[in-house]
């Protein structure tokens, strides 16, 4: 049995994993099913399903230990054990590398699968904390990355508000924005929450550790 | 072993949360589909809401991409025309 900072590992991988779905996957499930224009839904949730893959199979190869596995309106969150700086930054890049090779990859067959997956991989990579550009760029610049993610959330925000008010391009921008700037609320409460617990001693370092790879 | 009343009370509000969370998806996720099965006028029109225009820019625009990297596999190219039919 190999072990992790002292502590057993379980023997099988992803064992003991806690798998939740959210309501939230529901209704944007079938809010995607019933709004898809293009017939997108499916390659969407096969580039999805292989961006998450591609998290879960860093995490395993770095020895990094699953804890849950939450599915949402805005993708999956992948709760882990405590990482380095080295591990976050493979595992948060994992995803969106991933997306891009298996774009490539079957580019002959699936021209839509491979803009899917670029898109994907590009969105993934906003610098915005919970997405895994966020991540990447707490790893490499950790005093910048708050500067840098406000300016970037509030270019995004012009860019939806130009999409939508300007150009005509429906609300999907709007929408998609208000989930991400949620998840962001939400993530910082959590986070919050976890430092304020940890400062009152109720922080358990094993068992508590947030990673979130989205 | 006997659980505190307030603690079983509030696991109670906590499960009857969840599931109206689950019934309020699970009602949209019907919804949705149900309207695009039975009502597509109404998924067209919330369709028309969300994409803009139908909708029938994003389905060009994916099609213009397909032909075009179909025609040449050059990747540049094909962006440039999923962008270009965008508008």
């Amino acid at each position: 049995m190999r072990k992790m900072n002292g502590s057993a590992r379980p023997s099988r991988p992803f064992a003991g994993v806690r798998i939740e779905i959210s309501p939230a996957f529901a209704a944007a499930l079938g809010l995607a099913i019933c709004l898809d224009p293009a017939g997108l839904c499916l390659p969407f949730l096969a580039a999805a399903a292989i961006h998450e893959a591609g998290h879960l199979l860093c995490l395993e190869i770095c020895h990094v230990p699953v804890t849950a596995f939450q599915i949402g309106a805005l993708g999956a969150t992948l709760s882990t054990g405590p990482m380095t700086g080295r591990q976050e930054l493979l595992c948060a890049a994992a995803g969106p590398g991933i997306n891009l090779l298996s774009g490539a990859m079957l580019a002959g067959a699936a021209p839509r699968f491979l803009l899917l997956s670029l898109m994907l991989a590009l969105f993934n990579l906003l610098p915005l904390y919970p997405l895994d550009g966020g991540r990447i760029l707490r790893v490499l610049l950790p005093g910048l990355a708050d500067r840098i993610a406000l300016f970037a959330g509030a270019g995004l925000f012009l860019a939806g508000a130009v999409l939508t008010a300007v150009l005509h391009q429906g609300l999907w921008p709007l929408l998609l924005l208000g989930t991400l700037l949620a998840k962001i609320a939400v993530n910082q409460i959590q986070e919050q929450k976890l430092i304020a617990n940890h400062a009152s001693g109720l922080y358990n370092k094993e068992t508590t550790t947030i990673g979130g790879t989205k | 072993m006997e659980f505190p009343k307030k603690h079983v009370q509030s696991e109670k509000a906590a499960r009857r949360a969840a599931l109206l969370r689950w019934l309020v998806g699970i009602g949209i996720c019907g919804g949705a589909i149900g309207c695009k099965l039975w009502y597509p006028q109404g998924a067209q029109a919330m369709q028309q809401i969300v994409f803009g225009r139908d909708g029938r820019s994003v389905e060009a625009a994916f099609a213009a991409f397909e032909d075009s990297y179909a025609e040449n596999e050059r990747f540049s190219e094909a962006v440039a025309a999923f962008c270009g039919s965008q508008d």
